[in-house]
C-alpha cells in the first residue's frame, strides 16, 4: 500500500515538473471566458496527468517568489495564510471602503469595510468583481505612442518638453478631461497643475451623470448642495424614478438603511412603505409596496399632483393617477418628518427641486434628508464646451485622465471625431479602449488594487487606497501622471498621498494617525458637515412653470446604466458580463425592454431585432418583453457594444450611446421598427411564473398581523415520516442558514461574492444559452399578478444542505456525502460525473463542468483564484458548501486557540458577508441563541419543498408587503 | 539568518541561505511532501493537537537527504483521523522526533484526546474543499 | 389418415417443406461456410462505417467533455441514458425467448432463439457503452466497480441505483453469454466436423470444447442448458426492474413511480420482440429460411407484441391516473407537461407507436402480413425510444422550481452516437450470421422428429 502510495506521489511530482504538463496545467487551471478560444483536442492521458499535476502545483505558492521574496521575511506574514488590508474603491465619484483579502501577495477577494459609512461591511457586485479586472490579461500593458510601444521614460521626456511653461505658457490651449474626481490628494496635485497653467481648464465627465440632482438642488436652495437620504428614519418613501437600491450612487449604504425598516421579527413590528413611480422595472420598483409604471416624462405630473394634494402652490397637472397621488399625499402628510421624497437622475432638475420642496413642506429636512455643500457642478455643459473648443481647433493639448469619452460621450458631440483636432492627445486608461485608440499617447493606468490613493465617500469620509500588489503592468495613477505633467513635488503615489495627509495631523502623532488611517480604512472627521440651506419655494415654482408637460404621444426611450458593465467600463469583466441582470436575468447582452402590451401593439416578440431611431441616429438591437415596463416606453442599458475592448467585452451587446445626445442624455422620443430578423439572447431563467407553487411565500403586513402563521396556511406540509432511521444532529455544531425574503432586494452582490470566493468559472454566452451557467448561488425572480403590471419577488437559492439529501443517496461513488455538522459535502476529486445527483436535486442548485471552462488561461488570470477552494476540472459536479473553507478555517483557528468554542457570527459565508441588506444569516442551529436560530423561530420561517422531507438546512422568511390600505 | 548569524555561520551547507539573504533570491527548495491541490492540510491544527512531525515526515533528523517516509495517501490520513490516540503526544514534544515516553504512548494519547476533546474530522470536507 | 389431417389442422407444423436432418444441417451450416450473398457485404460495409462514426463520437466526447452533447442544467441525462435503457430493453426478448419459452416448452421458439440470444448479447454490449461514456471523467469510470483501492480507503455507495445497475447489467451480460454459448456447442461441433479448411477445424475445434455428441455429453448439455435457462429467467425481470429503479427511487416527478418495475419489464419485452421481428423478417428474406422461421413463429411473436403493447398502454394510463389521483401539483404538472409541454410530440409519438400501432395485430391477416409486421415492429422500436426519452429527459426539463426549468436540444454528437450504436449492433449481428449458425440445428432437428410421427407414407 505504502509502496503504491509513494510512487503515486512521486510520479505526480515528476508530472508536475515536466514542461508539457505545465502547459496542460495552464489549460487545466480555472477562470476566464472559456468559449473564446477554439477548443483544442487533448489526449485523455495528458488530461489525467494534468489533473493530478494541477494538484501538485497549487500546493506550492509561486506568487510568493514573484511578489514577497521570503528570503527577506515580511512582518506578520505566515506563508499560506491570507492577509487583510483596508482600501477603497471609487465608482461614479463616490467611494466604498473595502477590506481586501490577499494570498501570498495577490488580492483574491474583496469585502466591505465595516467601519466605512458607504459600506458597513457590505459591498456591491461591481466591487466584488473588481478583483477580476485587476488580472485582466487584456489590460494596457505598455505606454503607446501613436499605437506603437514606448516607455514611461519616453513619455517623461516628451512631457518635460511639451509641458515646459516656456513652451506651453499659461496653458490657454491645454485641457484636462477626467472622470469625476473624489480624491483629495489628486485635487491637490490638480490645484498645483492648474496653478502652473492658470489658463488651462479641467473638465470632469461621467456618462452616468448627476447633473439633474445637482441642478435641482441649486434651484431649490440657490447654492450647490447635495442631498443625503436617511431611509432608516423614513416611514414612507416616495421615489420619483430613483433607483436608490439599484444603480444610483451610494446604493449599498441606502440598501442597508432601507432594509433596516423592512426587517421584522414579530407581527408587532412596523415596516416602512415604499411608493415608486418609474418606467423601467428596477430592483427598487421590485421592492415597492406601490409601484406606478409610467413614462419617465410623466412622472413630473405625478409629482405635481402629489404636491398639490399637499397644498403646495404648484402648476396644475392632469394625471390619470389622482386617487393614487391623493392617497400617497395623505400617507406622506400623516408621517411628517418621517417621510421622504426623492427623485432619480433621469428626472429633470425641476422635479428634483419639487422633491426638495415637498420634503421641506413635510419637515423632513434634517430628519430623513440632510444636505451638505458640494463643489460638484453639472458636467455636461462643460463637456459640450470642450467638444466645441476641440471642433474649432482651440485646443492644442488634451489630457484625458481615465474614462472613455470617445465611446461614452453624447453622440451629438462626435467626441471621437473632434478629439482628433487636438494636435496632442494623451490618454491614461486601464485598458486600450476606444479613446486610447484615438490618442497619440496612451498610458497604462494602475488598477486601484495596485496603487496608492485616497477617495471620498458620498458623505465626504476619506479612505486611503492601499496597493495590494505591485502594478502588474507598470501602470500609474492619474495623480502620478498629473504630477509628472504639472511638475508636482512628489512623483509616486505613496509620497503624494502620504505627504498630502501627514501635514493635516499634528506633527507629534501624524505617523500614528497615518497608520491608524491605513488600518481603519477611514480617516476620522473627514465627513462633510451637514448644512441647513434655506429652500426658496418661488424659485422651485418658477422652474416648474418653465418645464413643459411631457409629450404624451409616441414611444419614449430611456437609458439606464447596466447592472453588469455600468457605463461600459466593466465590459471586460467576465464575472459581471455573466452575472444575470437582477430583473431580466439576461447575461452578455443588453436589449430593448418593452412592456407586453406595447410588444403586442407593435407585433414584437422577445429576440426580434428592431431598429431604434432616436437622437438622429439608428441602431439595431434585440427586443426583450419585460413585465412591469411602462407601456409605450423602451428602456435600453448603456455600456454595451464596445468596439475596442478586450476579448471578453468586445462587441458584446449593442452600443446605445449612439442614440444618446447631450440634449436628452436620459429620456428621448424614439421610433422602433421590426427588421424581421432574430437574435439569440442568453438568459439564465426562462420561466417567471411560480405555477401556483408555494416557493416564495408572501403576505401583506395586515394579513401577517391577523395571522402570524400564514406561511403554513399557504401550503400545509403533510405529516412527514421516513422509513429510515434519522441521523442524530442534536450534538456539536449544526450549520444552518436563514434568508429573509423581506430584506433581500436582489442586488446580485452575493452572487458575485460567491463567484469570487469559490472560484466559480464563467462559461460564455453560447454556453449560457445552452443552460450551463455555473453560479452556485442564483437569484430566482418570479412575477405575480397581472402580466403587464406584476409584483416581483426575488429568492436567493443555493444548496439547501438537506439533512436527507437526495443527491447523496444516488451518487455511486459517494462523492457527495453528509458531514456530522449537517453539511452536504461535495468531493470534486472523487466525483466521476454521472450527474445523477443534479438530476435528483429538487432545487437544481448543482452545477456540472460540461467542458473545461479554464482552457487557455494565462498565468495572470490564475492569480485571482482563492487557494482555499479546489479549482474544479471538467467532468465533475460542484455546488455551494456554505463556504466550508471558511468554516474549517475558523474551526482550526478555534482549536489552535486552546480548543475553544466558536462564537456566533465568527463564521460568515461570502454571500452573507457582502449582503448589504443583511438578508442572509448563517450559523449554528444547535445554539438556541445564535442569530440564525432566532430567525428560524419566527413564524414567517418556512422551508422550500418541505413536503419532500429532504429537511433543508436553509430556511426562508416569508416576504411581507406593506401596502396602503386606501389603495388596496 | 537569525540564529545562523552566530551558529555555524561559515558552514558550507548554509551557503545557499547566505546567498539568498545576500541576493534576495529565494532558495530553490525541492518540494518533497506534496499534497494534491484538492487536499487541504493545516500544520497548525495538527501540531497544536500534539501530532509530531515524525508522524508524517519520519525521522527527518536522521535523513542525509530528505525523502518522503510515509505514504501520505488518503488511507494514511484517515487511519489516524479515525484513531488519533497513537499519534498524539504532549504539544511540547511534537518537535522531539525521538520522543520516548515512560509509559504507554497510546494511553497518553488517549488521555490527551479526551482532555482536549480532539475530534479529527472523518467527513470529506475535513480535507477536501 | 383423417386424424392425422386433423392434427395438422389443429397444430400446423413449425417446420414446413419436410426438410431432412441433412437438409437442415446443410442449410444452416451452409450459410456460415459458403460465400455470403452480395447484400451481406453491402450491409456489412454500411454498418462498419456507422460503427466508425460511433468510435469517432465517443473519442470526441471523452477528449472534450459532456458539453459536446446537448445535456445541460436541469437535463443532466438525455440521449445517453435513453439509449442505454432502450438497448437494455431490446436485449430482453432474447433471454425471454430462449429461457422462459424454453422452460414453458414453447416449441415454436427453437428456430429463433439462437438469433434472439445473439441479439441480447449485442444489445447489452451497445447498452453498456452509454453508462461508461456518459460519466464526466470516463477515465475514472472504473471507480464504479468495487476494485481494491487501499490508498484511498473508500468504497462505493451501495445505496445508489447506479451501483445496482452495474451489478445487474454485468450479471445479465455474463449469464446471457454463457447461455448462448452453451446452446451453441453441439452446433459448433457440427461446423467443426463439416470444416474443410484447417483454420475452421482448429477454431471450431476449440470452441466446441471437444463435443463428441456422446449420450453423456447430451445429458450434461441438457442439464446445463436447463439450469442456465432457469438462471436467466429471473434476470429478465431483475435487470429492467433495477434499471427502472434509477428513476423510481428518485424524487423527480415523472421518475418517482412505484409501477416502474413491471412497466419497464413489459416495455422491454415489447421492444425486444419488435426488434426480433425486424431482424428475423430480414434474415429469412435474405437467407431464404422461410421453412425454418415460419409464419407461425412470426405470428406468435406478433401476438406477444400485441399483448405487451396492451400492458404498456395500461401502464401509461395508470401513470396518468396516479398523477391525477395523487392530487400532487408537481406530479400532475409533470404528466401534463409530458403530453402538452414543449415536448408534446414525443408524448404523442410514444402513444401512437406503442399503443395504437400494434392494435392492427388483432387481425390475423395483419399479423401474418410480413410488410405490415415489419413496419409495426419499426414503429414500436421508435415508440419505445420515445417513451424512454419522455421519461428521462422531458421529466427533468421541468421539475420542481419553475426558475430552473430548461429546454433541451440534442447536438449532432448525440444523434450520431445513437446512430452509431445501431451500427455496432448490426455489425455484430452480421458477423454472427456470417460465422455462427443463426438457427439452432440441434433443437430444430429435435422438433422435426416431434412434428413427423412415423406414419405410413410419412417417412423422412
Amino acid at each position: 500500500m505504502s509502496e503504491t502510495g509513494r510512487q503515486y506521489w512521486r510520479s505526480l511530482q515528476e508530472r508536475a515538473n515536466s514542461p508539457d504538463v505545465e502547459r496542460w496545467l495552464q489549460n487545466e487551471f480555472p477562470e476566464g471566458a472559456t468559449e473564446l478560444d477554439a477548443p483544442s483536442r487533448r489526449s485523455l492521458l495528458k488530461l489525467m496527468g494534468a489533473s493530478l499535476g494541477l494538484a501538485g502545483l497549487t500546493a506550492c505558492s509561486r506568487p510568493v517568489e514573484k511578489i514577497l521574496p521570503l528570503s527577506k521575511g515580511v512582518e506578520d506574514y505566515i506563508p499560506g495564510n491570507p492577509m487583510y488590508y483596508a482600501s477603497v474603491i471609487s465608482l461614479g465619484g463616490t467611494a466604498t471602503g473595502l477590506v481586501v483579502e490577499t494570498h501570498d501577495g495577490r488580492p483574491t477577494k474583496i469585502e466591505g469595510n465595516p467601519g466605512h459609512p458607504a459600506s458597513g461591511g457590505a459591498c456591491s457586485a461591481f466591487a466584488q468583481a473588481s478583483v477580476l479586472g485587476l488580472y485582466d490579461p487584456d489590460r494596457s500593458k505598455t505606454v503607446l505612442r501613436n499605437g506603437s510601444p514606448a516607455s514611461w521614460d519616453d513619455f517623461a521626456r516628451f512631457a518635460a518638453g511639451h509641458f515646459d511653461p516656456a513652451r506651453i505658457g499659461a496653458g490657454e490651449r491645454l485641457r484636462f478631461l477626467s472622470l469625476r474626481v473624489n480624491s483629495p490628494s489628486l485635487e491637490a496635485v490638480r490645484a498645483h497643475a492648474l496653478a502652473r497653467f492658470p489658463k488651462a481648464r479641467w473638465i470632469e465627465y461621467e456618462p452616468i451623470s448627476e447633473d439633474e440632482i445637482l441642478a435641482g438642488a441649486a434651484i431649490a436652495f440657490a447654492k450647490p448642495v447635495r442631498p443625503h437620504y436617511h431611509f432608516d428614519k423614513a416611514d414612507v418613501v416616495f421615489s420619483l424614478d430613483a433607483d436608490f437600491l439599484g444603480l444610483d450612487s451610494n446604493n449599498i449604504a441606502y440598501i442597508r438603511d432601507f432594509s433596516k425598516r423592512r426587517r421584522i421579527s414579530s407581527p408587532k413590528d412596523t415596516m416602512n412603505r415604499l411608493y415608486m413611480a418609474e418606467s423601467r422595472l428596477s430592483i427598487t420598483g421590485a421592492m415597492a409596496d406601490h409601484r406606478l409604471r409610467m413614462k419617465t416624462g410623466a412622472i413630473r405630473d405625478l409629482a405635481l399632483e402629489v404636491a398639490r394634494n399637499l397644498n403646495l402652490d404648484v402648476p396644475a397637472a392632469s394625471g390619470p393617477n389622482a386617487k393614487w397621488a391623493a392617497a400617497l399625499a395623505r400617507d406622506l402628510a400623516r408621517s411628517r418628518g418621517r417621510s421622504l421624497v426623492l427623485a432619480g437622475p433621469r428626472q429633470p432638475a425641476a422635479v428634483h427641486a419639487l422633491a426638495h420642496w415637498i420634503n421641506h413642506a413635510l419637515a423632513n429636512e434634517g430628519a430623513t434628508v440632510t444636505y451638505t455643500e458640494t463643489g460638484a457642478a453639472p458636467e455636461l455643459p462643460a463637456l459640450k464646451q470642450l467638444a466645441q473648443e476641440l471642433r474649432s481647433g482651440q485646443v492644442e493639448t488634451l489630457v484625458i485622465l481615465g474614462g472613455n469619452p470617445a465611446y461614452d460621450a453624447p453622440a451629438d458631440l462626435r467626441f471621437d471625431a473632434v478629439m482628433k483636432n487636438a494636435p496632442v492627445t494623451i490618454h491614461l486608461g486601464l485598458d486600450p479602449n476606444e479613446t486610447a485608440g484615438l490618442a497619440q499617447w496612451h498610458l497604462p493606468e494602475a488598477h486601484y488594487l495596485e496603487s496608492w490613493g485616497d477617495a471620498r465617500a458620498l458623505d465626504g469620509t476619506v479612505s486611503i487606497q492601499q496597493p495590494m500588489i505591485r502594478p502588474l503592468y507598470g501602470g500609474k495613477t492619474a495623480a502620478e501622471v498629473l504630477a509628472l505633467i504639472g511638475g508636482y513635488k512628489d512623483r509616486n503615489g505613496y509620497d503624494i498621498v502620504r505627504n498630502y495627509w501627514l501635514p493635516r495631523w499634528s506633527a507629534g502623532d501624524a505617523e500614528k494617525a497615518w497608520r491608524r488611517a491605513l488600518y481603519d480604512g477611514v480617516i476620522p472627521d473627514t465627513a462633510y458637515a451637514p448644512v441647513e440651506p434655506a429652500l426658496d419655494a418661488k424659485r422651485v415654482a418658477a422652474a416648474l412653470a418653465g418645464t413643459a408637460p411631457p409629450a404624451s404621444e409616441g414611444l419614449e426611450l430611456t437609458f439606464y446604466p447596466s447592472a453588469a458593465t455600468w457605463d461600459g467600463r466593466f465590459a471586460d469583466n467576465g464575472w459581471l458580463q455573466e452575472a444575470p441582470d437582477p430583473i431580466t436575468k439576461l447575461t452578455w447582452d443588453n436589449a430593448a425592454l418593452v412592456s407586453p402590451a406595447t410588444a403586442r401593439r407593435l407585433g414584437l416578440e422577445t429576440e426580434d431585432i428592431v431598429a431604434i431611431a432616436a437622437g438622429g441616429a439608428e441602431i439595431e438591437m434585440p427586443v426583450w418583453v419585460q413585465p412591469g415596463q411602462a407601456d409605450d416606453t423602451i428602456a435600453v442599458a448603456l455600456g454595451y457594444g464596445r468596439r475596442r475592448a478586450g476579448r471578453v467585452g468586445r462587441n458584446v451587446g449593442h452600443d446605445s450611446y449612439l442614440l444618446r445626445t447631450s440634449a436628452a442624455p436620459y429620456v428621448t422620443g424614439a421610433a422602433i421598427n421590426r427588421t424581421g430578423r432574430k437574435y439569440k439572447l442568453a438568459n439564465t431563467q426562462h420561466h417567471f411564473v411560480m405555477e401556483g407553487r408555494p416557493l416564495v411565500r408572501e403576505a401583506t403586513l395586515e394579513e401577517y398581523r391577523k395571522d402570524p402563521d400564514f406561511v403554513d396556511k399557504i401550503a400545509e406540509t403533510p405529516k412527514l415520516f421516513s422509513i429510515f432511521g434519522q441521523h442524530d444532529y442534536s450534538k456539536g455544531y449544526q450549520w444552518g442558514m436563514a434568508i429573509d425574503l423581506n430584506a433581500c432586494v436582489g442586488c446580485n452582490a452575493c452572487v458575485l461574492a460567491c463567484q469570487a470566493e469559490n472560484n466559480v468559472p464563467i462559461v460564455g454566452k453560447d454556453q449560457v444559452t445552452r443552460g450551463r451557467e455555473m453560479h452556485w448561488l442564483r437569484l430566482d425572480r418570479y412575477f405575480t399578478g397581472p402580466e403587464d403590471d406584476p409584483q416581483t419577488v426575488t429568492q436567493p437559492v443555493a444548496c439547501q444542505q438537506c439533512e436527507n439529501a437526495p443527491c447523496e443517496t444516488v451518487c455511486p461513488v459517494a462523492a457527495t456525502s453528509h458531514s456530522p455538522e449537517g453539511l452536504n459535502d461535495m468531493v470534486y476529486n472523487r466525483c466521476v460525473g454521472t450527474r445523477y445527483c443534479s438530476n435528483n436535486c429538487p432545487y437544481k442548485v448543482r452545477r456540472f463542468n460540461f467542458l473545461d471552462w479554464h482552457k487557455g488561461l494565462q498565468e495572470v488570470e490564475k492569480m485571482v483564484f482563492n487557494p482555499d477552494v479546489t479549482v474544479r476540472m471538467r467532468g465533475v459536479m460542484e455546488k455551494c458548501t456554505y463556504c466550508v473553507q471558511r468554516i474549517q478555517e475558523k474551526k482550526i483557528q478555534a482549536s489552535v486557540e486552546g480548543h475553544r468554542e466558536l462564537r456566533d457570527g465568527e463564521i460568515v459565508p461570502a454571500c452573507q458577508q457582502t449582503c448589504p441588506a443583511d438578508a442572509i444569516v448563517f450559523g449554528n442551529i444547535n445554539d438556541p441563541n445564535s442569530r440564525v436560530s432566532q430567525l428560524k423561530k419566527q413564524t414567517r420561517r418556512y422551508e422550500m419543498l418541505a413536503q419532500l422531507n429532504v429537511k433543508p438546512r436553509t430556511s426562508y422568511l416569508a416576504k411581507v408587503r406593506n401596502p396602503n390600505p386606501e389603495l388596496a | 539568518m537569525n540564529c545562523h548569524a552566530q551558529v555555524k555561520k561559515d558552514s558550507p551547507l548554509l551557503q545557499p541561505i547566505r546567498d539568498a539573504v545576500a541576493t534576495g533570491k529565494p532558495v530553490p527548495w525541492v518540494h518533497i511532501h506534496i499534497m494534491p491541490g484538492y487536499v487541504y492540510f493545516n500544520h497548525a491544527a495538527h501540531v497544536n493537537s500534539g501530532v509530531s512531525c515524525v508522524t508524517c515526515h519520519g525521522r527527518i533528523d536522521q535523513m542525509v537527504r530528505v525523502r518522503q517516509a510515509k505514504p501520505l495517501n488518503m488511507a494514511f490520513c484517515v487511519d489516524c483521523h479515525r484513531n488519533p490516540a497513537p499519534n498524539i503526544r504532549p504539544v511540547q514534544f511534537v518537535t522531539q522526533l525521538g520522543w520516548k515516553p515512560d509509559g504507554d504512548p497510546a494511553a497518553i494519547g488517549r488521555e490527551l484526546v479526551a482532555r482536549n476533546h480532539l475530534q479529527p474530522p472523518t467527513n470529506c470536507s475535513g480535507c477536501h474543499r | 389418415m383423417a386424424d392425422l389431417a386433423i392434427t395438422r389442422e389443429l397444430n400446423p407444423p413449425l417446420i414446413t417443406g419436410h426438410p431432412s436432418y441433412a437438409d437442415v444441417t446443410a442449410k444452416v451450416s451452409g450459410i456460415t461456410e459458403g460465400r455470403m450473398p452480395r447484400v451481406w457485404y453491402y450491409a456489412f460495409g454500411v454498418t462498419v462505417t456507422i460503427t466508425g462514426v460511433l468510435i469517432a463520437m465517443l473519442s470526441y466526447l471523452a477528449l472534450t467533455g459532456i458539453g459536446v452533447w446537448g445535456n445541460n442544467q436541469p437535463v443532466g441525462w438525455a440521449f445517453e441514458i435513453t439509449d442505454f435503457v432502450f438497448w437494455i430493453g431490446i436485449g430482453h426478448a432474447g433471454t425471454l425467448i430462449s429461457a422462459i419459452l424454453f422452460l414453458l416448452r414453447q416449441r415454436w421458439r427453437t428456430s429463433i432463439n439462437r438469433a434472439a440470444e445473439a441479439m441480447t448479447l449485442f444489445a447489452v454490449a451497445c447498452a453498456g457503452l452509454f453508462p461508461l461514456f456518459h460519466v464526466g471523467r470516463p477515465w475514472r469510470a472504473y471507480w464504479l466497480f468495487p476494485v481494491p483501492n487501499d490508498y484511498l480507503g473508500v468504497w462505493q455507495n451501495f445505496r445508489s441505483p447506479l451501483m445496482w445497475d452495474v451489478f445487474a447489467v454485468s450479471t445479465y451480460a455474463t449469464v446471457s453469454a454463457l447461455f448462448w454459448y452453451t446452446g451453441l456447442i453441439p452446433d459448433l461441433a457440427t461446423l467443426r466436423d463439416r470444416a474443410v479448411t484447417p483454420a475452421r477445424k482448429y477454431i471450431f475445434g476449440i470452441l466446441s470444447l471437444g463435443w463428441r455428441g456422446s449420450a453423456r455429453h447430451w445429458r450434461h448439455y441438457e442439464k446445463a442448458y436447463l439450469l442456465l435457462a432457469g438462471l436467466s429467467t429471473p434476470l429478465v425481470l431483475s435487470v429492467h426492474t433495477i434499471v427502472s429503479f434509477d428513476f423510481a427511487v428518485s424524487l423527480i416527478p415523472g421518475w418517482h413511480s412505484t409501477i416502474f418495475p413491471p412497466y419497464f419489464v413489459a416495455g422491454a419485452i415489447f421492444s425486444g420482440f419488435a426488434m426480433v421481428v425486424t431482424l428475423m423478417v430480414l434474415a429469412r428474406e435474405v437467407f431464404g429460411l422461410k421453412n425454418l422461421v415460419t409464419m407461425k413463429h412470426l405470428e406468435n411473436m406478433n401476438k406477444v407484441i400485441l399483448a405487451t403493447s396492451l400492458m404498456v398502454g395500461f401502464s401509461y394510463l395508470i401513470e396518468f391516473f396516479t398523477a391525477w389521483y395523487s392530487g400532487n401539483m408537481y406530479e400532475r404538472y409533470a404528466f401534463y407537461n409530458r403530453m402538452f409541454g414543449p415536448f408534446w410530440w414525443v408524448g404523442w409519438l410514444m402513444v401512437f407507436c406503442n399503443v395504437l400501432a400494434p392494435q392492427v395485430f388483432w387481425s390475423k391477416r395483419m399479423r401474418t402480413n410480413v410488410p405490415v409486421m415489419f413496419v409495426v415492429s419499426i414503429l414500436v422500436n421508435i415508440g419505445m425510444w420515445m417513451e424512454r426519452f419522455a421519461i428521462v429527459a422531458v421529466s427533468l426539463s421541468r421539475d420542481y422550481l419553475p426558475s430552473s426549468w430548461g429546454n433541451y436540444r440534442p447536438t449532432y454528437v448525440d444523434i450520431l452516437t445513437l446512430t452509431g450504436s445501431f451500427g455496432l449492433f448490426f455489425t455484430l449481428f452480421l458477423l454472427f450470421v456470417r460465422f455462427l449458425p443463426m438457427i439452432s440445428m440441434t433443437e430444430v432437428k429435435g422438433m422435426m422428429a416431434a412434428d413427423a410421427p412415423h406414419q405410413v407414407g410419412e417417412g423422412l
